[in-house]
């Protein structure tokens, strides 16, 4: 079985997730599909568990959602509000912190194991 | 191979004090995820019992998408939220309700309700026939 995401992705389904919808709006299979095409297939996630990180962004007001019926199927499409566009810029801005200070400590100078 | 088992992880998540409309929505949404990807298997030539494998294995532990929805408390339904205040406002519900229950039930039994009522005016009406010849048979002899 596809894992959920491990801890050290805490926050990274959420980032990802407001950066797709800040494009366009989408449904969850869809999100998904764009997650491993914008990462390369470097994130793979137990599908499944994106619902959860969704529906908790769309109850504290990041996100809202839509229920459309295409082709025989129902769709729940997400967008981005204006609080959802605020959260963006913040975990990005953590991330760019955490991202950077990762590369300066894989960078500079180290002690190599004897 | 069968489709993911849905209905326990329904059953469960409500257990573990999530919303109705919270788990309503993750059975839509899993369940559709769960026939998109079989589709997607089955378009790139798999056999249907092949495509509903890598389905199952795509979507995910079904334990661990519930233990995900069960750790997020703003998707948990009102009285796990506010178990105190919901210590208050069920019973003072309750006997504010408990006036109406009577014409809740029957709107709730409308169907039994007008059987009941028609079987009882037809057993009245046959014992008011009964006794109406039994009086005219003693009133004529």
């Amino acid at each position: 079985m596809a894992q959920t995401n491990p801890p050290f992705m805490s926050g990274v389904p959420e980032l990802l997730l407001l950066r797709l919808l800040q494009q366009r709006e989408m449904y969850g299979y869809e999100l998904v599909r764009s997650i491993r095409q914008v990462t390369g297939e470097a994130i793979s996630l137990g599908e499944g568990v994106i619902y959860p990180v969704l529906h908790s962004l769309e109850r504290n007001g990041s996100l809202k959602s839509k229920r459309r019926s295409v082709g025989g199927r129902t769709r729940v499409y997400y967008s981005l509000t204006a609080k959802g566009r605020r959260r963006l810029t913040q975990l990005t801005d953590q991330w760019r912190r955490v991202q950077g200070g990762i590369t300066t400590a894989l960078e500079g100078p180290g002690h190599a194991p004897a | 191979m069968h489709r993911p088992d849905f209905d326990a992880l329904r059953a469960g998540l409500l257990r573990a004090g999530v919303a109705p409309r919270n788990v309503r929505r993750a059975m839509l949404e899993l369940g559709e995820h769960y026939d998109d990807l079989v589709d997607e298997a089955l378009a790139a030539g798999m056999d249907r019992s092949d495509a509903e494998h890598q389905a199952r294995r795509a979507l995910g532990d079904l334990e661990c998408i519930a233990a995900e929805i069960a750790a997020r408390p703003e998707l948990r339904g009102w009285a796990w939220q506010h178990p105190r205040l919901a210590l208050i406002v069920y019973p003072v519900a309750c006997i504010a309700v408990l006036p109406a229950l009577p014409l809740i039930a029957g709107v709730a039994n409308a169907p039994a309700l007008a059987r009941w009522i028609g079987c009882a005016f037809l057993g009245g009406l046959v014992t008011a026939t009964m006794l109406l010849v039994m009086q005219l048979v003693i009133t004529l002899t």
